[in-house]
Formats: structure tokens, C-alpha cells, sequence
């Protein structure tokens, strides 16, 4: 075993406490995650795994085709990060546009009372 | 003084409402309502809202002095937001017609009667003003901003099917009904796409009416740099993510 395998199992397993410790905690999340972990564990422990199943896929190494899974995977969840950020700023946009509205109707009731 | 602003409610006449998005227009708003106020036409006045997306330099005082609605957002979000708020507004107080007039004092208040009058015929739902139609000026323009203005046009024409001479024009009109329908999201520059889609999907009629754009020293300093146009285009297509 080299050093880098407890060190990656490690910091695998940190980022697995941490989900389940701050972000979402529905089940379907969860057991999802839990899958991933078990995936990155093996393919820590048994790196030559990686290899075979590399090659299954006509891919030479299989650090090379752990690199191509987390290129795709990164994109699609910046894709969602980005896709948040934006309903999240129509969200406060219709907020701002509440209160802006509010205060022109009280305005107006105002107006009506004099 | 705020004295009380003019309505149209007991006339029975055409509810015509000017949306005015302003933000950090404190050397032009002032010269800019008080023409929209002294308009006239068709023997009524206007209703004006303004709607002031956070100016740091007074102009929400300024215009609140007017004999208008003037209304503030919290938080800056952009022309497209305040448009939004502003046309919302409107509609909420009844409005037949609402047109869109930029607070930087390039629009032309003569220009307005022009585009309602063929939604007040029936012979479209909205009235896009245009600078490069015969008839239409765009007074100071530089070739640069001419030259991306026309290059804009034939986005529109790929992206929404519309025939349009001049995409990024902020002077328009539509009637109520036409208002209602068009759901701006995009609260920066890329609202101008944005309500051409709309139009485009809603499958509204339009019709281009020439009209007279002044540019001066300040309003080009202080409105579009030409770089912007990526930043559009990218929001434009980044929309997407908004439906």
C-alpha cells in the first residue's frame, strides 16, 4: 500500500462526512453519495481496478479515465450551480420588485386619503 | 413638492402609462420629466412611473419631487428589473397602453404619439421604435455602436424569426394585453433580447416606427461600451437556464 491510498481514502471519506453533516439530507442524496464513496474507496484500495475497467472502455490508464469522469461530472455541476444561482436571482429580483410595488401602493393610498 | 399625480381614471379615456427605469440620472432626469410631464396628447395627460433602481447620486429625489409615481428598488438590478416593476405597475393600475421611455434624455417625447398610434388603430400590439427606419434618426451615433446595432439585428433575425431594423431601442409601446404576456427576466442589457423572444413566442404583431435618438457625450459615456455586447450575447443565451 502506498501513501497516497490511506491519504485518498481519507479526504474520500471527510468530504462524505461533510455532505452528510451540511448539505441536503434527502435519503435518495444520501444513498447516492454513499454509492460514489464506495466507488472512490475501491478504486483507492484496488487501483488496478481502475485499470481494467479503463480498458474495457478502450481507455490506457485508469487514472486517465477517473480523469474524464470528474471532467464531466465537474461541468454538470457547475451547469446546476450556475442554474441555482440564476433561479435563485429571479427569486430575489421578484423580492426587490415586491417591496419596490408595495410602497407605490402605499403611496397611492396615501395620495387617496389627503 | 410632490403634488398629486394625474390620472386618467375618472376621464374614461385611454389609460396611456409611461414606464421610466432611472438609475443614476441626476443630470438628466430632471429635463426628462419635466418634458413627459408638460406632454400632451390626445387630450389627456400621461401617467408616469418612474422606478429607480438604487441611484447613489439623488436621482429618486429629483424625480420624486415630480408630479409622477416614482418608486425605488432596494438593491440595484439592472434596466430589465426595473422595466419589469415598472410595467407590472402599470397594468395593476389599469393601464390600455404602456410605453417605454430611457431616463438618459435620448429619447424624443414627440416620438410618442407615433408609436401608439397604430396600437390605438389596432394594427398591432406593439410598437418598437427604430433609428435606422426611413424617417428615424440616431443623432451622434458612433460607427462602432452603428455597427454592432446592425450586427444585433440579424441575431434577432437567427434567433427569433423577427424582422427588425433596430434590436436594442428602448423607446417602445405596447397595449396592455401585449404587456401582460412579456416576462422580463434578464435584468441587465439582455432584456432587450429578451422581450423580442418574447414577442416572438407570443406571437404578438409589431410594427417599427421611426424615431429620434440623440446621443450626447454623457449618455455614451455612461450607457452601452461596445465590449458590453459579449456580456449580452452570453446572458442572452445563458437565459435558457431562466425557463
Amino acid at each position: 500500500m502506498k501513501l497516497i491510498q490511506p491519504a485518498l481514502f481519507f479526504l474520500a471519506l471527510l468530504c462524505l462526512i461533510t455532505y452528510f453533516r451540511f448539505f441536503r439530507s434527502v435519503l435518495l442524496d444520501r444513498l447516492l453519495s454513499c454509492l460514489l464513496f464506495l466507488v472512490v474507496a475501491i478504486a483507492i484500495v484496488v487501483p488496478d481496478l481502475t485499470t481494467y475497467v479503463a480498458n474495457i472502455f478502450g481507455v490506457g490508464r485508469g487514472a486517465d479515465l477517473a480523469f474524464y469522469l470528474f471532467a464531466l461530472g465537474s461541468f454538470f455541476i457547475h451547469l446546476l450551480l450556475y442554474s441555482k444561482v440564476v433561479r435563485t436571482e429571479v427569486k430575489l429580483s421578484e423580492l426587490v420588485r415586491a417591496l419596490a410595488i408595495k410602497e407605490l401602493e402605499e403611496q397611492e393610498r396615501r395620495r387617496k386619503q389627503v | 413638492m410632490n403634488d398629486s399625480p394625474t390620472s386618467n381614471t375618472e376621464s374614461g379615456q385611454n389609460k396611456i402609462w409611461v414606464v421610466v427605469p432611472q438609475f443614476n440620472e441626476a443630470q438628466n432626469i430632471e429635463m426628462v420629466l419635466k418634458e413627459l410631464c408638460q406632454c400632451n396628447f390626445c387630450n389627456c395627460n400621461l401617467n408616469i412611473v418612474a422606478i429607480d433602481d438604487c441611484s447613489t447620486d439623488g436621482t429618486y429625489k429629483i424625480s420624486s419631487s415630480f408630479p409622477i409615481v416614482t418608486g425605488r428598488h432596494l438593491l440595484n438590478l439592472g434596466q430589465g428589473a426595473a422595466l419589469q416593476t415598472g410595467i407590472t405597475y402599470a397594468l395593476s393600475q389599469g393601464a390600455e397602453y404602456i410605453v417605454t421611455f430611457d431616463a438618459d434624455g435620448q429619447h424624443q417625447v414627440s416620438d410618442i404619439p407615433k408609436l401608439l398610434q397604430p396600437l390605438q388603430q389596432g394594427r398591432a400590439d406593439v410598437a418598437l421604435g427604430s433609428r435606422f427606419l426611413a424617417g428615424g434618426v440616431a443623432e451622434g451615433i458612433p460607427g462602432m455602436r452603428r455597427l454592432l446595432l446592425r450586427m444585433a439585428t440579424i441575431y434577432t433575425k437567427v434567433t427569433t424569426g423577427l424582422k427588425i431594423t433596430d434590436t436594442h431601442n428602448g423607446l417602445r409601446a405596447f397595449t396592455a394585453k401585449a404587456a401582460a404576456k412579456i416576462k422580463i427576466t434578464q435584468n441587465r442589457m439582455a432584456h432587450a433580447s429578451e422581450i423580442l423572444s418574447c414577442i416572438a413566442e407570443q406571437k404578438l404583431s409589431i410594427v417599427e416606427v421611426p424615431v429620434h435618438i440623440k446621443y450626447s457625450a454623457q449618455s455614451l459615456k455612461k450607457g452601452q461600451k461596445a465590449s458590453n455586447s459579449f456580456n449580452i450575447l452570453w446572458e442572452s443565451i445563458t437565459g435558457i437556464l431562466r425557463r
